[in-house]
């Protein structure tokens, strides 16, 4: 066990539940790599910018729930369940997500979140997500719709 | 997950949240006040021959889990009125399996336990609205293993446990095709 591990994993979440990008984004390491089924690989800032651009876009209505944080010297673990409307559809989503974590620096590295993508459609796309929740063409679709969005974010961020 | 683990936790597990914020207790809140609604839309829609089946081999039939859940909630809505009115009081457990083998859990038709629950959330729900932190603060100390409970953890354990057992009748109409 590594407490100081965490203690940044539960700030870090912390943080999101009081929609603070800001703060999450200072526990990443510059380099570090970011990756989940919804936007795939990000890499540096991309990553917090991710982060801020969901807390943004979730409004006040965005209920983050964490529990059962590990972490040793090298890895760590957290569950994490997220409530929101998909801006897009305008559905209610409840995302369950297991998440882990490589450090150097006393910071985040690495971090990957893994959740039922089936299951996500389904609750933020409806039909179309019943339908083809199971398929790569889905997968593929929605990553590439996130990471236009997200580089939209980053332009008018950076403007 | 093993199928038999899907079966018992369709929902998972409960996981104890690592901090409790407002927008949390609204949430779990939410869930609570809407799970009667919810509960009634699915149980009304068995027949009585589906209230037999059992959600898991050796578990509780559709029948038992319907009239267990206003059990449940009953008991812990008399936990948060003794935990606001005493000083952290030690709170009676029940058998929850004794129970459950009860006349009553067959006897009694399911429709009773629907309008129980309803006529239960109705006047739990405001008094959980109504908690302040430091009511949310309080808590009282279970006979079972001797540990402080607080009562906005109550409140995150008592909505998974109303989804849980909708999940095990949602889950059981789904596997069946009903």
């Amino acid at each position: 066990m590594n407490e100081q591990h965490q203690a940044l994993i539960r700030r870090f979440y912390s943080a999101f539940a009081n929609h603070d990008a800001e703060t999450m984004a200072s526990c990443y390491h510059e380099n570090v790599e970011f990756s989940d089924p919804g936007f795939g690989l990000l890499k540096g800032t991309e990553a917090g910018d991710m982060w801020q651009m969901l807390v943004e876009r979730g409004g006040k209505d965005l209920v983050i729930i964490y529990s059962d944080v590990k972490a040793d010297d090298d890895t760590g673990k957290a569950y994490w369940e997220a409530i929101y409307r998909f801006s897009k559809t305008g559905r209610k989503v409840h995302n369950k997500i297991h998440a882990t974590f490589g450090f150097k620096d006393g910071l985040i590295i690495k971090h990957e979140d893994q959740f039922d993508f089936w299951a996500w459609s389904r609750m933020a796309l409806g039909v179309p997500g019943i339908l083809l929740g199971w398929s790569g063409f889905l997968k593929k679709k929605v990553q590439t719709q996130a990471k236009g969005l997200l580089k939209r974010y980053r332009n008018k961020k950076a403007a | 997950m093993n199928s038999l683990e899907q079966l018992r936790y369709p929902i998972g597990r409960f996981r104890r949240p690592e901090q409790i914020t407002s927008k949390g207790i609204e949430y779990w809140i939410g869930q609570i006040e809407t799970l009667p609604a919810r509960f009634r839309n699915i149980a009304e829609s068995l027949s009585e021959e589906q209230l037999d089946t059992r959600y898991r081999p050796e578990g509780w039939t559709l029948r038992q889990v319907i009239h267990h859940v206003p059990d449940s909630h009953v008991n812990s809505y008399i936990r948060f009125k003794w935990t606001l009115t005493e000083d952290k009081p030690t709170i009676k457990a029940y058998n929850e399996v004794a129970w459950a083998e009860l006349q009553d859990y067959s006897s009694v038709p399911i429709e009773t336990s629907l309008n129980f629950l309803e006529i239960l959330h109705a006047r739990w729900v405001p008094l959980l609205k109504s908690l302040s932190e430091q009511d949310l603060a309080k808590t009282f100390i279970h006979p079972e293993h001797g540990k402080e409970v607080a009562l906005n953890i109550n409140i995150a354990l008592y909505a998974w446990h109303g989804e849980h057992h909708l999940g095990h009748l949602a889950q059981t109409v789904q596997l069946n095709k009903w």
